[in-house]
């Protein structure tokens, strides 16, 4: 028996599984920024440039 | 159920108009993963291919998969999905999973739409016959957006027959006032 209750009279509070996506989501937009404010513009292309970069980060490994 | 205020209302659909919906859903977001697994295909072929017309065929194909069928697909969840889901208890706004789903299509229409003119104008330098001298990073960058949007659509698949716990605050609301009946 848990001793643990949730208040009935507030919500509950966000699952694990949000709070880590929502993380990984952020990792990338700041990822995305990072790679931008580098050089990597999204003129021409648009947000593809960064995920070009990305695919030349995975072709170098 | 319909009376009370609130972001979203949900009313009850009948069984067959929901199942139908439901059927539609399931084709449209199920044919999106699988034309832009087909679209990562061509775009892997394109790119290491050493054949000119492979290449081109490749690139011709990936402009008319796009055009035709992945971005009509890529709409069409994002009008059965917000119907299915207010037609029944499950809400639009009530549970995280949902709302995940959602984000998810609309962020990889966006990137589609993004994607659009690079596609076409690979499209065009194919037709033209001179995609062998273009830059190789537009080829390395389709390969790259379709594998992330092949990935991002397993996602909201997976989260569709998972579906995760988790009640939005929005929603636990919701479901305490249907509980207790309004005070008149």
């Amino acid at each position: 028996m848990s001793t643990n209750r949730p208040d009935p009279n507030s919500p509950p509070p966000m699952p694990r599984w949000v709070k880590i996506s929502v993380g990984i989501f952020i990792l990338l937009i700041l990822l995305v920024i990072i790679l931008h404010l580098m050089g990597f513009g999204m003129g021409g292309h648009g947000i593809g440039e960064a995920s070009w970069l990305i695919a030349q980060v995975l072709k170098q490994l | 159920m319909a009376d009370r205020p609130g972001i979203e209302t949900t009313i009850a659909m009948p069984p067959l108009l929901r199942k139908f919906v439901l059927t539609a859903h399931i084709t449209f977001a199920v044919s999106w993963l699988g034309a832009v697994a087909g679209f990562l295909a061509l775009a892997i072929v394109g790119l290491k291919s050493q054949d000119t017309q492979v290449m081109n065929s490749a690139y011709l194909g990936m402009d008319v998969i796009a055009r035709f069928i992945i971005l009509p697909l890529s709409f069409a969840p994002l009008v059965t999905g917000p119907i299915l889901s207010l037609g029944t208890p499950w809400g639009l706004f009530r549970h995280y999973w949902i709302l995940a789903k959602l984000f998810i299509t609309i962020l990889s229409t966006f990137i589609l739409l993004i994607h659009m003119q690079p596609i076409s104008h690979l499209s065009h330098l194919a037709m033209d016959g001179i995609l062998a001298g273009a830059d190789s990073s537009l080829r390395i960058q389709m390969v790259a957006a379709s594998g992330a949007a092949v990935m991002a659509l397993l996602v909201a698949t997976a989260l569709a027959v998972y579906k995760p716990r988790g009640m939005t605050a929005y929603g636990w609301r919701k479901q305490y006032e249907e509980r207790i009946p309004p005070q008149t």
